[in-house]
């Protein structure tokens, strides 16, 4: 097929699809990283925390909940931006035919 | 491979069109009526509670400093978790029950981005007038001071809601009177009184609110919003939709067409008004769409063609899909039964739960260290750890009874009190007359109770057992 690739709509689209998946990820770690949240300092209190931790850091109630709360983004949003990396499958590999079951025998 | 690379790229480009603004027109109409009714109250219910006293607190502060909850008259810490927990089940059962029962109601009607965007967009047509204004604005030259002054009237208002909304929002975590002061003595001083994290929370929800109601408004529906992908899973045949009556409408044709077509022409005349209302940028004359979160935007405006072309309204109408291939429709079917006996049963047993909830719970250890001491001749002791969980909002004293061994007496080691919210842990030493005795264990009850007057002077019963030596048989 002599089809002329025209690079900037090409770029356009590429660029909207990469600003769909950012905001996909950062949307859907911001909710499950406020359950996390959630949960963990119902069970955890920050200021008891704080205490007992390997490394001394001395933080607030307040700053411990923040402070919890956009680790637990920073680990749900590295999982979601792993996931949507890998489930972005080189073009190439996907149109390569599928094997029948002759070519299995 | 670039060719092929090319291909899939294009395959998507439908998907990934340009999102162009939707400029919707305005409807009028008894769901509209209904839409902003439902704003009011909702809206008015967020921006007003913040500021309810309750005795010398707040009537609705989630404390997270201070590990409490406040709604009203009740308190809740972080023990009562479960409590919450119950009450996201109940919630996400309702939204199952509705869901099957009158379709998207939440969406259209109640869901924060819907109400958050009817403001903004409210807004909007107060600066810069009807979809037809805000077209001709869009396509202005920004030399033109027309459209500068509009853009920034709007972008005030905009921003001066959303910072009100954030300032709110963190209203409900931190005393808000004071959140106020603070923020008013910072901006008439040099002096800074704001919590870096209170700034933070405010400038984030602001933010948040601004960008999704402002900018990406149905896009948070169409791509954001994990609800509008697995409704459709609740729906069954005799759920509330929003439809078009293919049957009655179609051929649907305009204008001159229509008068010849005469009475083979359906009763949609075309007008297109069903599109230009849509928030979401939908035809509904193409059927069921996840898009659609019944507004009910096009029927109002649908049932005002009809009236002035003296046809029956309802052409656009919420109904099932059952009533539209003409056969009944069932309110109650297993499914919404079955919802609907389980909401029920949960949300009357929290209430129960949370009424009837002590104010105390105590966890009672043996001490693992020994069976028993004997104090004298006639006496033996056996020593125990209550854990006394304390859920009242003052320090309180507790007194403990003894019953199942005769002659028994209590005696605190490290005092009886506990402090607000606190799990206090105390040990206690129950000493007994050796006669008494009835075997080498038995089991005895502690009454473990709140004194007066400081609290209603609650008690709870825990069991617990009496060791002695075995000569004491």
């Amino acid at each position: 097929m002599n089809q002329r690739i025209d690079t900037n709509k090409l770029n356009r689209i590429k660029r909207r699809i990469l600003w769909r998946r950012i905001g996909i990820v950062s949307w859907i770690s911001f909710l499950f990283a406020a359950l996390a949240s959630v949960i963990f300092f119902a069970m955890f209190d920050p200021e008891h925390l704080s205490h007992v931790t390997t490394f001394p850091i001395d933080l607030s109630r307040m700053q411990g909940y923040s402070f919890g709360f956009l680790l637990f983004w920073l680990l749900t949003a590295s999982c979601g931006t792993t996931v949507a990396w890998m489930m972005n499958l080189p073009i190439a590999k996907l149109r390569r035919p599928l094997p029948t079951l002759q070519d299995d025998e | 491979m670039k060719e092929h690379k090319l291909h899939a790229i294009q395959d998507m480009d439908s998907l990934y069109a340009a999102q162009e603004k939707i400029y919707a027109r305005e409807a009028k109409g008894r769901f509209q009526t209904l839409r902003k009714i439902a704003a009011w109250i909702l809206l008015g219910g967020f921006y007003l509670v913040a500021w309810l006293p309750w005795d010398d607190r707040q009537a609705i502060l989630f404390d997270l400093p201070a590990r409490q909850f406040h709604i009203l008259g009740l308190t809740f810490w972080p023990q009562d978790f479960f409590f919450l927990a119950w009450l996201l089940v109940i919630a996400a059962l309702a939204l199952f029950f509705f869901t099957a029962l009158a379709g998207r109601v939440w969406c259209g009607y109640a869901c924060p981005q819907t109400v958050w965007t009817e403001v903004f967009v409210a807004m909007e047509r107060w600066v810069e007038g009807g979809r037809r204004d805000q077209i001709r604005l869009s396509k202005m030259s920004w030399k033109k001071p027309e459209r500068i002054r509009k853009v920034l009237a709007k972008q005030a208002l905009w921003i001066a809601f959303a910072l009100w909304t954030g300032f709110t929002f963190v209203g409900y975590f931190t005393p808000i009177r004071e959140l106020g002061y603070n923020i008013l003595i910072t901006l008439s001083s040099s002096e800074y009184l704001l919590g870096p994290w209170e700034t933070f929370w405010v400038l984030f929800y602001a933010l948040a609110t601004y960008g999704n109601a402002g900018f990406l408004r149905e896009q948070v529906c169409l791509y954001m919003c994990p609800y509008a992908r697995f409704q459709s899973v609740m729906f069954d045949s005799n759920s509330l939709i929003i439809s078009y009556d293919e049957e009655r409408g179609e051929p649907r044709m305009k204008g001159k067409e229509r008068k010849q077509a005469g009475d083979n022409a359906g009763d949609c005349v075309d007008c297109n008004m069903c599109v230009q209302v849509c928030p979401t940028g939908i035809d509904i004359r193409d059927g069921l769409q996840y898009e659609c979160i019944t507004c009910a935007a096009c029927i109002d405006i649908c049932d005002d063609v009809m009236e002035r072309h003296d046809k029956p309204k309802g052409l656009i109408r919420y109904t099932t899909e059952n009533a539209l291939n003409h056969k009944p429709s069932k309110i109650w079917r297993p499914r919404t039964v079955i919802y609907g006996i389980l909401l029920f049963c949960l949300t009357l047993g929290l209430a129960l739960s949370i009424g009837l909830r002590s104010s105390l719970d105590v966890e009672v250890l043996r001490d693992r260290n020994a069976f028993f001491r004997v104090v004298d001749e006639q006496h033996i002791a056996n020593v125990y750890t209550l854990k006394i969980l304390n859920k009242t909002e003052s320090a309180q004293r507790y007194q403990i009874a003894v019953s199942g061994l005769e002659g028994a007496s209590v005696e605190w080691v490290h005092g009886q009190q506990v402090a607000a919210g606190e799990m206090g842990t105390l040990p206690i030493r129950i000493v007994a007359p050796t006669k008494s005795l009835k075997g080498f264990s038995q089991t005895i009850e502690l009454r473990i109770r709140e004194i007066a007057p400081q609290s209603g002077g609650q008690s709870v019963q825990r069991e617990t057992r009496f060791f002695g030596p075995e000569a004491a048989r």
